[in-house]
């Protein structure tokens, strides 16, 4: 009897175990297109033997040990690393694309062919420079407005993409945000599940999905405790080395991100000295709905220092969202005692090297505008002290005010001369612009010699068209650089027309704009290059990763016809044996 | 190695994105018929093509100033033959006035004609192309000469005219210092850039005509020679002038031999705008050569094959259909279908 029950038993064991077997292949099968979803395959143990009466050890069935999940930890490592590389050339390309397309080069509408024409117009009007009925003035005055309205169009739109990559820095930061607290949510959850001895595989996926995400943004270091718990940290720089974002058996001192505005950078008052400054700015954990959460204060440091804040954007905060290294009152803080994130690859990095690349490119044109707007004004005067010129080719837009003559033509204001010096020095290509007293009236563009001249005399015109061939150090051009940049003394050229003399060591304006463009090219094809050898590994990689943990239909359809077979093979044991016990009671009567 | 049904779609989906992404740089480089897009494309080609863009366009501007230069230069050629016709006219009579049996009357005669040639050769000095006076200097938007008829004597003079169009300069006998300087702009040099750092100088001035060296290397000019002619011709008609006899002598004399030289002068002077045209003329030459050999060298830069390219287009729309046939067959299959 006790043999018979048994072997009921034994069946039995083998109905369960083969039951929960269809189950997890059941579940495998429904979750074959989840995304992170690893395969979980039934561990089955054969039963202790038991003696039986006749001395000889019998089986009593089969148990499932456990449900374990297919996963490599060295598989997810790798493809957590290629993600944030990847990351990192994806954003660069994107932004790159972009910048190409507003410099929209090479294109016969571009900067290169208005520049071109530019030069040309003044040659064109020494040929034909009278006052009266002259159509080459009003086509010079013209296309320089083409000119500087593309370059004030280009700038503009440069500085907008730069605002774009702090929006999207922002909107990274609340991501990264979210995503750090479902991490914790899950990693307390499978702890706990975990501590009453059951396997949390579907939460361990969704935390491993979870992560895998978070390796887009930044470094992601993890390692697993106790109880399936893991910590998640990433480098940074500041009071702190590391940025612990989960720490299971802590979590008060888990830090977290914030985005921090930054304006009013102000520039050292020597040079390498460490009082440049800005005002930053950040709302605690985000949240911009409560003004209670703004936290606003000066930074101060070298020119350096709040350049990296400026481009980084990105502080490591504590639980509660103050930033790390401040007390939350303090008005002004040293840029060394503040924590940022120093993540080399991912999304943060990729976002901080596009607004280098921007804020480089930007300085370029600006160059290339001050260059021109310098030189022609310089030449068209003949004064290389601008407090001497009384009415400039070209003016700061941002600073020029005009009033208006009893002919309704503008005349440039006062104010202006007066800090001409400053305004020039503060030309870049967004505010450079015609004089409006010359684009209103095309007759007061300077063509002569001097005033002793007859009105046919286009020989100034003729020596400013000649900058255009001109060799200038564009290069080495500061940002303050004023007219005595390109010469304090102007030589007499074969004409008589002072102007300025060509280096050795320089570049044209044209020419100094397309070896920029080239190495816009250069930097563009380089991260398309690197974007796409990147993509490659991480493909790969995830295949492998695929390959290990995914859901192979076929597989799973092939486990479901053993389990049913052994299924139906252990319900006729347990059908034979009840045959056999009905054989037994029958004994009875 | 395991391969899962999702590795085989994911796979699939790399792939063709692939393919699609060649298949569509084709389709572009054939749509606009250049290699370069964007910079990124070929950043080293980019550079060249935006380099000789800007060459082309340079040598467009020195196109047109030669062409400007070389319709100058055809007009003041014509005109220069005309002024010189005007002159041996002058000659023509000046020989003729030795002719013993003309009386006071042929001499008036003589007097009046030359007087009309006087008022045709400031004509001539007055030629306008374009809008502007082409012997005027810089000073081109005003007449250089003009006459002046003298109430007595009925003759007419040639002289300089100021910047207003009609007042005579210079007024007194030496000029004043704006006389001075508007008299030089008309005697100015126009320049003009027919290539790189090259810059010709293209116009002849009124006073390069009238204003030159006789034969002797004594400086004369032009209006002073014929004012002498009209007032010794009035002189040498007039019945109660004891001057009479020298003056008709000095008109077979020293008259003659100062038109002669004024003649010489003329004809130096159109050999050298002759000089020039042949310069311009192999300037434009040149200019177009260059033209040719830069739009040549953008072609090669930037220029698609268009028989390379189909080519490219058609493989890649090949191996595009086999991607998309095989994994069609592939990935429809599963064990599925046979249970």
């Amino acid at each position: 009897m006790a043999g018979l029950f048994s072997t009921l038993n034994t069946a039995n064991t083998g109905l369960q175990a083969q039951q929960v077997a269809l189950n997890v292949t059941s579940h495998n099968v429904a979750n074959a297109n989840t995304a992170g979803y690893t395969r979980e395959r039934v561990n089955l143990e054969a039963n202790a033997s038991t003696t039986s009466v006749s001395g000889n050890a019998i089986g009593t069935g089969v148990s499932v040990t456990d449900i374990s999940r297919i996963r490599d930890v060295l598989k997810d490592y790798q493809v957590r690393a290629a993600t944030t590389t990847n990351s990192t050339y994806k954003t660069t390309n994107d932004y790159l694309t972009q910048i190409q397309s507003i410099m929209n080069e090479p294109s016969n509408k571009g900067l290169s062919s208005l520049i071109g024409t530019f030069y040309s117009d003044w040659s064109s009007l020494a040929s034909n420079s009278t006052t009266t009925g002259s159509g080459a003035r009003t086509t010079l005055v013209q296309d320089t407005k083409a000119l500087t309205d593309t370059l004030n169009n280009t700038y503009t739109q440069l500085q907008s993409l730069k605002t774009a990559t702090q929006t999207a820095i922002q909107a990274q930061v609340a991501d990264v945000n979210t995503k750090l607290n479902e991490v914790d949510n899950i990693n307390k959850k499978v702890i706990d599940v975990k501590s009453l001895g059951a396997e949390p595989n579907d939460l361990m996926d969704q935390r491993d999905l979870l992560v895998d995400q978070l390796s887009e943004s930044f470094n992601v270091s993890t390692s697993t405790g106790s109880l399936e718990g893991i910590s998640l940290s990433s480098p940074a720089t500041g009071t702190t080395s590391t940025a612990n974002f989960i720490i299971p058996t802590d979590a008060n001192s888990e830090n977290r991100l914030a985005y921090a505005d930054i304006s009013g950078i102000t520039a050292p008052t020597t040079v390498g000295g460490n009082d440049a400054s800005c005002t930053l700015t950040y709302y605690k954990n985000g949240d911009t709905t409560n003004p209670a959460n703004k936290v606003s204060f000066t930074v101060t440091g070298t020119k350096d220092e709040i350049n990296k804040l400026d481009e980084s954007r990105v502080l490591v905060t504590s639980k509660d969202g103050t930033a790390l290294g401040t007390d939350g009152y303090t008005k002004s803080i040293d840029a060394s005692s503040l924590t940022t994130l120093n993540s080399t690859d991912g999304v943060f990095a990729g976002l901080t090297t596009t607004q280098q690349s921007i804020d480089k490119y930007t300085n370029d044109l600006n160059s290339v505008a001050k260059s021109i707007a310098l030189t022609v004004n310089t030449v068209e005067s003949g004064e290389t002290d601008p407090t001497k010129d009384t009415n400039p080719y070209f003016v700061n837009s941002d600073a020029a005010t005009y009033t208006k003559d009893s002919g309704g033509n503008s005349v440039l204001g006062v104010a202006y001369s007066l800090n001409i010096n400053a305004n020039e020095e503060g030309i870049t290509a967004g505010n450079l612009s015609i004089n409006e007293a010359i684009l209103d009236d095309p007759t007061k563009v300077v063509t002569t010699k001097d005033s002793t001249s007859a009105s046919g005399d286009g020989t100034r015109a003729l020596a400013i068209s000649q900058l255009g061939s001109l060799k200038l150090n564009i290069q080495d051009m500061p940002t303050d650089a004023s007219r005595s940049f390109f010469g304090t003394t102007l030589t007499a050229n074969s004409n008589g027309i002072p102007t300025l003399t060509s280096s050795t060591t320089g570049f044209t304006v044209s020419g100094y704009y397309t070896n920029k463009i080239t190495a816009l090219g250069t930097d563009a094809s380089e991260a398309s290059s690197q974007l796409a050898t990147q993509s490659s590994v991480l493909n790969s990689l995830s295949q492998a990763r695929t390959s290990e943990s995914g859901v192979s239909t076929d597989d799973e359809m092939t486990n479901l016809i053993q389990y049913n077979h052994a299924y139906a093979a252990n319900a006729k044991v347990m059908t034979t044996v009840s045959d056999l016990l009905d054989v037994v009671i029958a004994l009875v009567r | 190695m395991r391969i899962t049904s999702q590795m085989l779609s994911n796979n699939f989906l790399y792939d063709l994105n692939t393919n699609l992404n060649n298949m569509a740089t084709d389709q572009k480089q054939m749509a606009t018929g250049t290699k370069i897009s964007q910079p990124s494309d070929d950043p080293l080609g980019t550079s060249k093509v935006m380099n000789i863009n800007s060459e082309i366009d340079q040598n467009k501007q020195y196109s047109t100033n030669i062409s400007g230069a070389t319709n100058s230069l055809d007009v003041t050629d014509s005109t220069l033959g005309q002024v010189n016709s005007v002159l041996q006219r002058v000659n023509e009579l000046l020989v003729s006035t030795g002719d013993a049996s003309y009386g006071p009357d042929e001499l008036n005669s003589v007097k009046d004609e030359i007087n009309q040639e006087v008022g045709q050769l400031s004509q001539l000095l007055n030629t306008s192309y374009a809008g502007k006076y082409i012997f005027a200097g810089t000073s081109y938007d005003t007449k250089p000469t003009g006459t002046t008829t003298n109430a007595a004597t009925g003759n007419t003079s040639l002289n300089y005219v100021g910047s207003d169009g009609a007042t005579a300069i210079p007024a007194g006998a030496t000029p004043t210092a704006t006389e001075s300087n508007e008299i030089s702009n008309i005697n100015s040099g126009l320049s003009t850039e027919i290539s790189q750092g090259v810059t010709v100088k293209y116009n002849v001035t009124a006073g390069e005509v009238m204003d030159f060296n006789n034969s002797a290397g004594i400086p004369t000019n032009l209006r002073a020679i014929l004012s002498n002619i009209t007032a010794h011709l009035s002189d040498a008609a007039s019945t109660t002038s004891t001057s009479a006899t020298t003056s008709r002598s000095n008109l077979v004399g020293s008259d003659l031999t100062d038109i002669q030289d004024a003649i010489k002068n003329v004809s130096g002077v159109t050999t050298k705008v002759g000089a020039l045209q042949k310069r311009m003329t192999s300037a434009s030459t040149e200019n177009e050569s260059e033209s040719t050999s830069l739009t040549a060298a953008l072609s090669s830069v930037d220029d698609i094959d268009y028989a390379e390219a189909s080519m490219n287009y058609s493989q890649a729309q090949t191996v595009y259909q086999a991607a998309l046939q095989t994994s069609a067959k592939i990935l429809q299959k599963s064990l599925i279908d046979y249970l």
